[in-house]
């Protein structure tokens, strides 16, 4: 007990080294790569692993703070979704390209999961700029006594053997 | 009122008032009818736990318990779960008992296929570090058992010899009125057989937070859950006409006796809680340290013990009414701490683990009897402390990942200490383990376990040594676990 005493009483001092994520806080896009599990001699089991579900799947949080932009952004789309009424459109397809998607920063190895992720996630919505659109975006695309001791049991007694 | 009722039922028509007295005396006897030392082992011994990959490295997984299973071997390890988890998994165990009884050997099995496990683990989001909780539903331990014997025993000795100190032999017309003395001595052929089933699980919240850089703490509480039947058939039969006259003086029905009989089913509805501290510390990526600190379970036993008897003679038999020796108690047992510690290197795709798992089992403890007396209960505990010892088990296992085909291969060993103070190593329960991992699209994970475990052990059907069954136990334990990760 007395160690358990000395851990809590360091790990009080130093503060706790996790930092949870808030709903009001941009969605970490990076995380730190566990090395016990080495893609280079794990494969497919370093991601099995290591990648955080929230990389894979990043939460749809709606921000009250971004509700300007939020509203911009639906004026937006609507616009879009007036304009498609079965005529040709302008769109630009280079603009949901690959090449304008930017990936998450991680140490995760080039052949790792951030790679399968451009790849399953090519709207192109993480290169717009709010955190918010990058999330909805995101997730459209992912989604008895002596009875008793008398049954054939041990009796030990004193003098077992 | 209801021990005069009883009175009258045993006085039957052959009791006079004089020995009224002594039936007195017989009930108050018949009312310390209680558990034994072997009831706490039962609880109190390491199972093999429910997790496939686990079994296939031995069960040397403190240092690693990077998946649901945490919540049993080391609650610390949930904390390097980093996505959403669904665990679960199929247990198949089969319990093969050679058995020897004066010279004849005997064999018997029993098996049992239940759930082994099923949780969900849920890492919350974190800018830096890792806080997981997780829920799960494991089946810690079954609790299997067979025996068969069968053989002549040729001393002066039996089962009916030691039941003079209950009703039993006096119902069963197989003493004198006074219920004292029997013509019954020995040289009969014993033979009967024991049926086991049941299991522990627990119900378990897990919490693990990365305290420190690579230093991770967790902890798990769990509602145990549970049952076991032990369904025991015992005979004794005069295979040789030595019991020719009159068993019961006075009652010529009672001449030539053949058969005595007598069963013992004892049923348990377990219930209890247990908790669990874990620590778990990452050396970059080579190795993994891993010490847990099992604080003592405690089980609450609800006990039903049912006792059935008959005695046949050449021409009549009879047979005891089961709610005369029947009886619920209720009972706890307080399991000791258990301090484990273990180690896992990286290698390049192998992981070598090995851990140790200390606990003194003269620390198991009765306590809280109802239907017991509190001067039996204590008699027990003395028993165990004068009986029992600390054990040290340990477990090896190895693991080697073969990256381009998904696939894992593994093995192991494991050694559980027999908590007897004067067993002989070969009563030390031993497992060679081997298991099989594969992964689909990354996300779907499929592990195989196996065990084959092998000991000794004895049995006595009464007194000490005078009635023993020595026996050769091989086990094997399958496991399957699936898990989902996304």
């Amino acid at each position: 007990m007395k160690y358990l005493l000395a851990i809590a009483i360091i790990l009080g001092l130093n503060g706790c080294y996790t930092v949870i994520w808030l709903p009001e806080e941009k969605l970490p896009q990076s995380y730190q790569q566990n090395e016990f599990y080495n893609y280079d001699y794990y494969g497919d089991y370093s991601e099995f692993y290591s990648t955080p579900w929230w990389i894979i799947n990043p939460i749809n949080i709606y921000h009250p703070s971004q509700s300007i932009n939020h509203q911009k952004e639906r004026e937006k789309k609507s616009s879009n979704l007036r304009n498609e009424v079965g005529e040709r459109l302008t769109t630009d397809r280079e603009s949901y390209s690959r090449e304008n998607y930017t990936p998450p920063i991680s140490t995760i190895n080039s052949t790792s999961v951030n790679a399968k992720n451009n790849t399953n996630n090519n709207s192109g919505s993480r290169s717009t700029s709010t955190n918010e659109e990058s999330s909805r975006n995101n997730s459209n695309s992912d989604n008895s006594g002596s009875l008793r001791n008398e049954n054939g049991n041990r009796n030990s007694g004193n003098n077992r053997r | 009122m209801k021990m005069a009722i009883e009175i009258q039922e045993i006085i039957g028509d052959k009791m006079n008032s004089k020995n009224i007295i002594l039936i007195f005396l017989i009930l108050s006897i018949n009312n310390i009818y209680s558990q034994n030392y072997n009831d706490a082992i039962r609880v109190g011994a390491s199972g093999l736990g429910m997790n496939a990959r686990a079994l296939g490295m031995g069960n040397s997984y403190i240092s690693l318990s990077d998946d649901g299973s945490a919540s049993y071997f080391n609650p610390a390890g949930l904390g390097l779960v980093k996505r959403l988890e669904f665990l679960g998994g199929l247990d198949i165990s089969v319990y093969n008992n050679n058995s020897t009884f004066f010279g004849n050997k005997i064999s018997s099995n029993a098996s049992q296929t239940r759930l082994s496990n099923a949780s969900f683990t849920f890492p919350i989001p974190t800018i830096q570090g890792s806080l997981v909780f997780g829920l799960s539903y494991n089946s810690t331990k079954d609790l299997i058992g067979s025996n068969q014997f069968n053989g002549f025993n040729p001393f002066n000795h039996s089962k009916i010899q030691s039941l003079l100190n209950t009703n039993i032999p006096y119902d069963l017309y197989l003493t004198n009125d006074n219920g004292d003395s029997t013509i019954i001595n020995g040289r009969l052929n014993q033979s009967g057989n024991i049926l086991n089933s049941g299991a522990i699980n627990n119900w378990t919240l897990t919490g693990a937070i990365e305290a420190y850089k690579n230093l991770f703490i967790g902890g798990s509480l769990s509602i145990i859950s549970g049952s076991y039947t032990s369904d025991f058939d015992y005979y004794e039969e005069d295979t040789k006409n030595i019991y020719q006259g009159i068993t019961a003086p006075g009652y010529p029905k009672t001449t030539d006796f053949r058969l005595f009989y007598l069963k013992n089913l004892l049923n348990w509805d377990i219930e209890g809680w247990n908790a669990k501290l874990g620590f778990l510390y990452q050396f970059s990526k080579s190795a993994r340290l891993g010490f847990t600190l099992q604080f003592p379970k405690i089980f609450k036993i609800k006990e039903k013990f049912i006792v059935e008897a008959e005695s046949e003679f050449a021409n009549w038999s009879t047979s005891i009414k089961s709610e005369k020796y029947s009886d619920e108690v209720k009972y706890d047992i307080k399991t000791p701490f258990e301090v484990s510690g273990g180690l896992s290197f990286n290698l390049k795709g192998f992981i070598f683990s090995g851990q140790v798992n200390l606990i003194n089992y003269t620390e198991l403890e009765f306590s809280n009897p109802e239907g017991l007396s509190a001067s039996y209960i204590s008699e027990q505990n003395k028993k165990i402390k004068s009986l029992m010892r600390q054990t040290l088990d340990y477990n090896f296992g190895f693991e080697y990942t073969i990256p381009k085909f998904g696939l894992r291969v593994r093995g192991g060993y494991l050694q559980q200490g027999s908590p007897f103070k004067d067993d002989p190593a070969d009563f030390n329960k031993k497992f060679i383990t081997t298991g099989l991992g594969f992964l689909v699209d990354g996300v779907f994970g499929v592990d195989l376990g196996y065990a084959y475990g092998w000991w000794k052990d004895i049995g006595d059907n009464y007194g000490t040594n005078l009635s023993r069954t020595f026996q050769d136990i091989n086990y094997h334990k399958f496991l399957i676990s699936t898990t989902y990760r996304f």
